[in-house]
């Protein structure tokens, strides 16, 4: 659905983007994860079509998105930060909604009010809160029936029961209408459970992209503990990202192929090997650990 | 589905329409409350008095000529502009709009026509309501009503597109304000402050009479003034009286007069493809920049350093230094200006890093050699300017045809007469030439402190091949340079020819006139100083045309008794008194006094000329007019 490659963008002496290159498939629920600073939400705004790349390519559904009205059509975006006109109502966001997208279901919006109830069609959307606008900006944006959504931190700001609610309408549309979403947020445990794609950004570039399981399957983390004070060198065959020791016990982040690590460690006959799940965000700060973005230890 | 080339939306059109109605009801209001309800007033009163149609038509023509006001249009077309724009100046705004199926042509042509209509309809709804009611009191207006809508069209379809070009050049909605303003003023701006601070230290700077809106460039490049100064200073007739006395409205006449501002229509055109082109190269991560655009940011230095730094040395001269030098010292004040304008054009540069980075704390990305040049180049230029290399320099010999020289004396209180030569011959030309280098060259080395406040210039004129080029040099009495320009102007056999033109005969043909005029007594005060007469003016005035045979010998004796008093020396020609007197002057072809002799009482071929008209009587050695002796001073009473 979009495929973005060696995409450069600077704003003046600051390299925003550098090099990024990234592809989303179609039905996927995308995720792009990222520090402060990482390049996310310009990266966002150049699938969306607000920037003109520098350099490099991004095309939606082969075609290149940057003034192309078509390409664009297929998508709606939500930004972090929602606008609308001053004194405007939903009411009249959603009819200017309709004079803009071809797509825009009616039906579906009168269907979608009900799960928002505190969205109040006649009042300033300007004055309600940012929960609240960021519900309306849902409503009118899924109700153009995209065939991409572009969400820039689109919970933040609701309570639990609106992001389960909003999610769920995601998801409902992703499987139903076999829609893309290009996400991106802080919260990782959110993330882990409604996306299928990840791809995580640092310095302007994508460091790591990959399927969630796929991912979730390439870093393991183990917990050993060996009859002597000696632990086998792994670092010749594995890569280990992380290594702490609690006693006998070394807990130990290690990229590879878990199978082919079990096989390896069990033969030096541990008395403890415990392979445990990591989650999106321990894969996250151990990534970027190797990236120099780890969590320092200061006392104060 | 919309076509993919679709250039007009008409979501964003209407959306524009609709949100923005507060600048529809202002006009309407305005419109409703400067126009509609003084001219009910008016039209009621009038016909209260039983005013005739004709006067009623002269008040109706006026009201509407005079609703199209330039410096409404203008500001309304950057208010308009900023307002249908406004999303490019904030992130939010912009990212969002931006992420909708448009191309930036469709936006930008959506905007400006939304733009355009709400600048447009409410005066033709207020005109047209105008010319409604005015029919209603039996005027018939709607064609004047036509006329002054077409003129107001062009005025806000330049203002307008001018605005956007601007907006499209900028991030920030204040710095849209100030660049317009700017751009709708530089010429004027920039042409007054050059000629107030050269007028300070050049010694001869051209501009001072002209006035800072005279030249055309100036005048064409300051659109507000030139509509203004077209449709309100031009009155055009109203009515064109017919052969049999009828009074028609001079339809014709307004039509040509809106048809003159109608070039604006051009620039107008390209502006607004400027600001499409601006549009879609703009990087809309630029919201909220003062400047939207790199190469923006020097070109907006300079123009803001260059006039910002003379003001700045203009407003500190004049605030802190005015009142205490001398004007002569010119040495000293040029010295003065060239330091201020050095601090300024440094201060202003840092300034406008300031502004273009939106922080005080510009200091570690300031480039001080590029600072330091630009305070050098402008201190150069103001060398440039003393010397007459930029801006004063007297044209090349070659190229000069004919020169004007104009002796005028006077003071802070009056000026008084007038001497006026006009020279074509190449010795004379060469002689002026000569001189008024001369004249610059003591110019340039006067450093005195001088409290010598008399107005005493010499204005020489040079004519050129497309042009004239007019300098004033302020002399103080007794200067030798001038000294030797007049007694060369004196010495010279041509005088009558120089004083009343090469057509001077022509002119005496049509018509020829005297003047009596009267000088107040110069009175000592207690401490036997003079003190400056209280007036002087006409008191009668007698003029012989080409009506009849007799006329024409009067002024046939007249001009040959005056060329026998100038080619005598009885005629002092370059330095006319503060006294009783008579002017011999003639008048042009277009009815315009031209140059004037004047007759004091050494003049004896010309009075004896007027004591046969009856206008002088020699009685006791003296010759009296009714206004006193000549060569004396006040009214005998």
């Amino acid at each position: 659905m979009i495929q973005g490659k060696d995409i450069c963008k600077k704003f003046g002496d600051f390299q925003a983007l550098d090099r990024a290159s990234f592809h989303v498939p179609k039905g996927a629920v995308y995720g792009l994860v990222g520090p402060n600073g990482a390049g996310k939400s310009t990266i966002l705004r150049h699938v969306t079509g607000i920037f003109r790349q520098d350099s490099g390519e991004l095309l939606i559904d082969g075609e290149p998105v940057f003034e192309n009205p078509e390409a664009k059509r297929k998508l709606t975006f939500i930004p972090d930060d929602v606008f609308y006109f001053r004194q405007a109502n939903l009411k009249e966001m959603k009819k200017y909604y309709e004079g803009i997208y071809p797509t825009f279901d009616a039906a579906l919006f009168d269907k979608l009010m009900d799960c928002f109830p505190a969205v109040d069609r006649k009042r300033n959307i300007r004055r309600m809160s940012k929960g609240m606008q960021k519900q309306a900006a849902f409503l009118l944006a899924i109700s153009c029936k995209p065939e991409l959504m572009v969400l820039d931190e689109p919970v933040d700001g609701l309570d639990p029961v609106m992001r389960r609610q909003i999610w769920n309408i995601l998801l409902n549309a992703v499987s139903e209408e076999n829609m893309t979403v290009l996400v991106s947020s802080h919260n990782l445990r959110e993330l882990e459970d409604v996306c299928d794609h990840v791809g995580i950004m640092h310095h302007g570039k994508v460091i790591l992209e990959r399927s969630l399981s796929d991912l979730q399957e390439s870093v393991t983390k183990l917990q050993l503990a060996f009859e002597g004070d000696e632990v086998p060198d792994i670092t010749g065959r594995f890569e280990v990202m992380n290594d702490t020791q609690l006693g006998k016990v070394h807990t130990m982040i290690v990229k590879g192929d878990q199978r082919e690590l079990a096989d390896y460690l069990a033969t030096f006959h541990p008395l403890v090997m415990d392979m445990l799940p990591l989650s999106l965000e321990e894969i996250f700060i151990y990534e970027l650990g190797g990236e120099n973005y780890e969590v320092k230890d200061i006392i104060i | 589905m919309k076509s993919k080339t679709s250039l007009f939306n008409k979501t964003i059109f209407r959306k524009d329409i609709t949100r923005f109605w507060p600048l529809w009801a202002l006009q309407l209001v305005a419109g409703l409350l400067v126009l509609i309800a003084p001219m009910m007033s008016e039209l009621s009163y009038m016909s209260s008095i039983h005013a005739g149609t004709d006067e009623k038509m002269s008040f109706m023509v006026t009201l509407i000529k005079n609703s199209c006001l330039s410096p409404y249009t203008m500001s309304a077309g950057i208010v308009v502009a900023v307002c249908v724009f406004l999303y490019l100046t904030r992130e939010r705004d912009a990212y969002t709009i931006h992420s909708f199926p448009f191309t930036r042509t469709t936006l930008f042509v959506s905007h400006y026509l939304a733009g355009l209509v709400i600048l447009l309809v409410p005066p033709v709804i207020i005109e047209l309501l105008l010319a409604l009611i005015a029919q209603f009191h039996g005027l018939n207006v709607i064609f004047v009503v036509m006329i002054f809508l077409l003129e107001w069209l062009i005025q806000t379809f330049f203002f307008y597109s001018l605005a956007c070009a601007v907006v499209m050049l900028t991030g920030n909605p204040f710095m849209s304000l100030v660049i317009y303003a700017v751009l709708n003023f530089l010429a004027a701006g920039v042409h007054m402050l050059y000629s107030s601070l050269a007028e300070l230290f050049v010694y001869g700077n051209q501009v001072g009479s002209y006035g800072y809106m005279n030249g055309e460039t100036v005048k064409v490049l300051t659109p507000v003034y030139n509509f203004l100064r077209n449709i309100c200073n031009n009155n055009p007739a109203v009515y064109r009286i017919l052969q049999d006395d009828t009074r028609v409205i001079n339809y014709k006449e307004m039509l040509q007069l809106v048809g003159s501002t109608a070039y604006y229509i051009l620039p107008a055109i390209l502006f607004v493809v400027a600001a499409l082109m601006l549009y879609r190269a703009r990087k809309l991560e630029s919201a909220g920049d003062m400047v939207a655009f790199n190469w923006g940011r020097p070109v907006f230095r300079v123009v803001f350093v260059f006039c910002t730094s003379l003001l700045f040395a203009l407003a500190v001269y004049e605030l802190c230094f005015g009142t205490t030098i001398s004007s002569y010292a010119y040495g000293r004040i040029f010295r003065i200006i060239l330091v201020l304008v050095g601090v300024g054009t440094v201060l202003f540069y840092l300034l406008s890093n300031m502004i273009l980075d939106r922080t005080f704390f510009i200091w570690r990305k300031t480039s001080y050699w590029r600072m330091a040049l630009f305070a050098v180049l402008m201190m150069l230029g103001l060398v440039g300017v003393r010397d007459g290399q930029i801006g004063t320099k007297i044209p090349a010999r070659n190229n000069i045809t004919e020169v004007d020289v104009r002796i005028q004396f006077g003071d802070e209180d009056y000026f008084y007469q007038k001497a006026f030569l006009s020279l074509k011959d190449a010795k004379g030309i060469d002689e002026i030439y000569k001189q008024n280098k001369a004249i610059l060259k003591y110019g340039r080395n006067l450093d005195n402190n001088s409290d010598d406040e008399t107005r005493d210039t010499i204005e020489i004129t040079y004519h050129f091949k497309g042009g004239k080029r007019k300098c004033i040099y302020p002399v103080e009495s007794g200067e030798a340079v001038v000294n030797k320009l007049e007694k060369y102007l004196e010495n010279r056999d041509d005088m009558c020819e120089m004083i009343y033109g090469e057509k001077y005969k022509e002119h005496i043909q049509r018509k020829m006139y005297v003047e009596e005029r009267y000088t107040d007594p110069i009175e000592i005060d207690e401490e036997g100083n003079e003190e400056e007469p209280w007036g002087s003016g006409v008191l009668h005035c007698w003029s012989w045309d080409k009506s009849n045979k007799k006329q024409q010998e009067i002024r046939d004796a007249l001009y040959e008794a005056v060329c026998k008093d100038i080619e005598a020396g009885r005629c002092d020609t370059l330095h006319m008194k503060s006294v009783n007197c008579f002017y011999v002057g003639v008048v042009n072809q277009d009815n315009d006094t031209e140059q004037v002799v004047q007759i004091t009482e050494k003049c004896s071929e010309t009075l004896k000329v007027l004591e046969k008209l009856g206008h002088v009587n020699y009685y006791e050695g003296q010759w009296e007019m009714s206004s006193g002796v000549v060569g004396g001073e006040g009214i005998d009473k």
